[in-house]
């Protein structure tokens, strides 16, 4: 198994010959966004994308690191070529079935292999931060419960957020589910191996703002519009760059 | 001597008519103001607030004409106005030709009329989403025609619309037209219904070949069914959206993306209302540009004539 993102694509031609596909990917913009993020991370560096995720700078986004960071997602794209699928999970089911080597998504993920019966580090692995940059990009859905008067109401209310952010059901949630608990204080040691590597990234601090927090949503809908675009055309890398870094300079 | 039109009243004045006819009216106030409220008040709003910088909530910080040049400058709103008039022109063409045909196949006083009629109308009855999941699946080249065609022997056969960019817009159309056809196979029917008896007879009398009836005499007569069909096609084109979601999502990438499915996403996923105030904006304007001269040409050339 490669230990990193430059492994991973010198091996890529063995698995192309052995007909396997390289990398899964669904053919939607947050996916490919996912996995655009995921390589900018790794390729460009932490600063540069510091730089452009959370001071907006459009001259970082058309400097060198950006350009590394576009030729490897380029790369990536031909690694995805044949991967003519729509949804991530049936973009999962490929990498589960053999047919597909890797795929970049979130740990959620593991939920599919997890009922696919498949153990972690025996018929699948992780590479967080493709094993180059080694932080996360954290998110969560979030339960809204209304004010009402009736104090009945309330105590359910208090008692089901309770209930949520519990130990015993953070820990049965996310074993199922295979991604990180909210809270940090609860024994995860029956956790998989990716998971473990994950809680050891959040506990030395390594998290990144997810990119709710650094862009609108109209910013993050461009950024994802350009991505379908790139990653089902041949257009190039320093194009996408260019329209990259006008999205950036345009951001809010 | 001609029968007054109006019963004189005692006073010799004629009643107003305003309340001539009044239960009538009355009856159709509610749909009156819904039509004022909703329809023209809603697009009248909805067009002002396309100059404001509204985000996720309707703010009146006026922009002027920004959101227009941002709408026109975006690669997916262009993709989306020439994805739609592939979709539009050919479901028009082949919707009207398919449905046309098959009325007239219907009509020639054929067994069994009763049931193709129902087979044809069956697709009707199903949602855009419906037609859109199943015409996915039967596209799927993994286990639908392509595959089974494969099965049976032709292993060169390729047919995968939904995964190419190029043409993924007709593997939307076939199911568009799927689900369309059997209405307009209905309206023509009955259009082709209400023809006299004796023009058929006259043209066999005249010698005249029946393929040659039907376009040069037939066609001709029915022209308000061919306008209703063109108007109800019409709608079902511009308000292309469901079926996209369902089938292909607007993909693979951007290439099935519509107009409709960009106000939507701008509105909602993108929480900027004005964008797509001002998309919605120029599907209003496409309509009104296709409406006008053809409202003239109906309605203004009886005053002349």
């Amino acid at each position: 198994m490669p230990t990193d993102w430059n492994e991973f694509t010198a091996s890529a031609g063995a698995l192309q010959e052995a007909g396997i596909l390289p990398l899964a990917m669904g053919q939607q913009g947050w996916q490919q966004n996912i996995a655009f993020g995921a390589i900018t991370l790794a390729v460009a560096g932490q600063e540069a994308w510091n730089g452009v995720n959370i001071d907006k700078n459009a001259d970082v986004a058309r400097g060198p690191e950006y350009t590394a960071a576009f030729e490897a997602v380029a790369a990536a794209r031909d690694l995805a070529a044949e991967s003519n699928v729509q949804d991530w999970n049936m973009a999962t089911n490929l990498v589960i079935t053999g047919q597909a080597g890797a795929q970049i998504m979130g740990d959620w993920a593991q939920g599919e292999f997890s009922v696919a019966e498949q153990v972690e580090g025996k018929d699948y692995s992780c590479l967080p931060g493709l094993g180059l940059n080694p932080v996360i990009d954290t998110g969560g859905d979030a339960f809204y419960f209304p004010v009402n008067d009736d104090p009945a109401i309330t105590a359910a209310q208090k008692e089901l957020a309770a209930l949520l952010i519990s130990p015993e059901v953070q820990v049965s949630f996310n074993l199922a589910k295979g991604s990180l608990p909210v809270r940090g204080d609860i024994d995860m040691s029956t956790a998989n191996g990716c998971m473990q590597k994950g809680l050891e990234i959040l506990a030395n601090g390594g998290v990144l703002p997810s990119g709710d927090i650094s862009f609108s949503q109209d910013t993050t809908l461009q950024i994802e519009d350009l991505q379908a675009q790139f990653w089902s055309s041949d257009m190039s890398a320093a194009d996408a760059q260019a329209a990259y870094a006008d999205i950036i300079a345009n951001a809010d | 001597m001609t029968v007054p039109s109006v019963p004189p009243t005692l006073s010799g004045k004629r009643p107003s008519k305003l309340f001539k006819n009044w239960m009538a009216k009355m009856a159709s106030l509610p749909m009156i103001l819904t039509a004022l409220v909703v329809f023209v008040g809603g697009t009248a709003w909805t067009v002002t607030y396309s100059f404001t910088g509204s985000r996720m909530l309707p703010r009146t910080k006026w922009v002027g004409l920004d959101q227009y040049e941002r709408l026109w400058s975006s690669d997916r709103w262009m993709i989306s106005i020439t994805n739609l008039g592939i979709y539009g022109i050919c479901s028009l063409i082949l919707t009207l030709f398919i449905g046309f045909t098959l009325a007239a196949c219907l009509d020639r006083k054929i067994r069994f009329e009763g049931v193709f009629r129902s087979i044809f109308l069956y697709p009707f009855a199903l949602s855009f989403v419906v037609t859109g999941l199943a015409w996915q699946w039967i596209l799927n080249p993994d286990f639908g025609m392509q595959s089974v065609v494969r099965d049976w022997g032709w292993t060169a056969f390729n047919f995968d619309p939904l995964n190419n960019p190029d043409i993924v817009m007709f593997g939307l159309l076939i199911a568009g037209i799927w689900q369309g056809s059997g209405l307009i196979m209905c309206i023509m029917l009955a259009g082709l219904r209400g023809i006299d008896e004796d023009i058929w007879k006259a043209a066999k009398v005249d010698g005249i070949g029946t393929v040659k009836t039907y376009i040069m005499v037939v066609i001709p007569m029915m022209r308000p069914v061919f306008v209703t069909a063109l108007v109800l096609i019409a709608a079902g084109i511009i308000k292309l959206y469901d079926l996209v979601v369902a089938q292909t999502g607007g993909g693979p990438g951007l290439s099935s993306e519509v107009p409709a499915k960009y106000v939507i996403e701008l509105m909602f996923r993108a929480q900027n209302l004005g964008q797509g105030f001002a998309a919605s904006t120029m599907m209003l304007c496409s309509v009104v540009i296709i409406l006008i001269p053809w409202a003239y040409l109906e309605f203004g050339g009886r005053k002349r004539g």
